[in-house]
């Protein structure tokens, strides 16, 4: 039997048109993606959400009737419970964690953020007036960071927080005792570390 | 005259096809990016953790009765949460109590709450009956 040797140019031409496709291919799935400030958005919605969350989870009490726990500290004015609290929500999950040293890898705390309470001022007008309640490890610096994002939850308070004159003079000497208890904003700025 | 050469239709024709093919693939590659950039914008622009935020507390409120010491605190909440509004989260927001209604049945007493929220982007207007147990 003779072998047929017709369409040769035909091939050749398949094995190039191959070539060409799997350099193609290649070219598309070796490409890096560059990370732009326009991409932050998908992190930092993320982060929106979880910052959310927490302040939710804090806010929710746990028998109906009750106190909240973040009503709770903001009544007795205890910024440090509340650091240590908010700190382990915001680091709770399943995320990436990251190396300290080659033996040890921890979760991912380097969430920054930075927490103030606003309220109205007590001479009835629409002033807001605010003092900070805490912040995280880094948080305070604000020299250099990245952008941050707020999020905001309103607490309502039966009575003036406790304590007050120990975080604020000012806030203590301005803010309102009213009997009929008062809604004040709790904000929180979270940006990646 | 010569004559065209009319064979091997399908070869072009296959060829045509994976073209089209591959250039379809390769616009879906190209908008996957997008498509998480402008999901997350949108998530972000939308003001649903504020809502939600604010219909959590003002429930409570409307819940209550028509007593003076209640619309105390009503008018209070209502001036704390303008003003706070207005100068943290860029939202006019308003919300309006009735316990006055006379609607009731065998076991609830249904009081209206209004809601309005505006943020120039996003606007939400609510008007719901929040129902209270009859002693």
């Amino acid at each position: 039997m003779v072998m047929n040797d017709e369409g040769q140019l035909y091939t050749i031409e398949g094995i190039t048109a191959g070539i060409i496709m799997l350099v193609t291919a290649y070219a598309v799935f070796s490409s890096g993606f560059v990370f732009t400030p326009g991409d932050a958005h998908i992190a930092d919605m993320q982060l929106q959400q979880l910052g959310y969350d927490a302040l939710l989870v804090m806010d929710t009490p746990l028998h109906a009737g009750d106190e909240s726990r973040l009503q709770e500290l903001i009544a007795s004015s205890d910024v440090t419970p509340f650091t240590t609290e908010f700190n382990s929500y915001l680091s709770k999950g399943t995320g990436a964690t990251y190396m300290i040293n080659p033996l040890t890898f921890t979760v991912d705390t380097r969430t920054q953020w930075n927490a103030t309470i606003y309220y109205r001022d007590m001479d009835d007008s629409d002033k807001i007036r605010s003092y900070s309640f805490g912040h995280s490890t880094l948080g305070d610096d604000f020299v250099t960071r990245e952008p941050a994002i707020s999020v905001t939850r309103y607490v309502y308070l039966d009575d003036k927080p406790i304590n007050l004159n120990h975080i604020s003079t000012e806030a203590y000497q301005k803010m309102d005792d009213p009997q009929e208890g008062q809604m004040v904003l709790f904000e929180v700025l979270l940006w990646r570390g | 005259m010569e004559r065209l050469d009319d064979e091997g239709q399908w070869i072009v024709l296959m060829g045509v096809v994976v073209a089209t093919g591959m250039f379809i693939l390769a616009i879906i590659i190209n908008q996957a990016p997008m498509v998480g950039q402008s999901t997350s914008e949108a998530v972000l622009e939308f003001p649903k953790n504020e809502i939600q935020d604010i219909r959590y507390h003002l429930a409570p409120l409307a819940q209550l009765d028509n007593s003076s010491e209640s619309n105390k605190t009503i008018d209070r909440a209502k001036k704390d949460m303008r003003a706070l509004s207005m100068a943290r989260n860029n939202a006019v927001m308003y919300f309006e109590t009735n316990s006055t209604t006379n609607m009731a049945d065998l076991f609830y007493r249904y009081n209206r709450l209004t809601i309005r929220y505006n943020n120039g982007v996003t606007e939400y207007y609510e008007e719901h009956l929040v129902s209270v147990r009859l002693p």
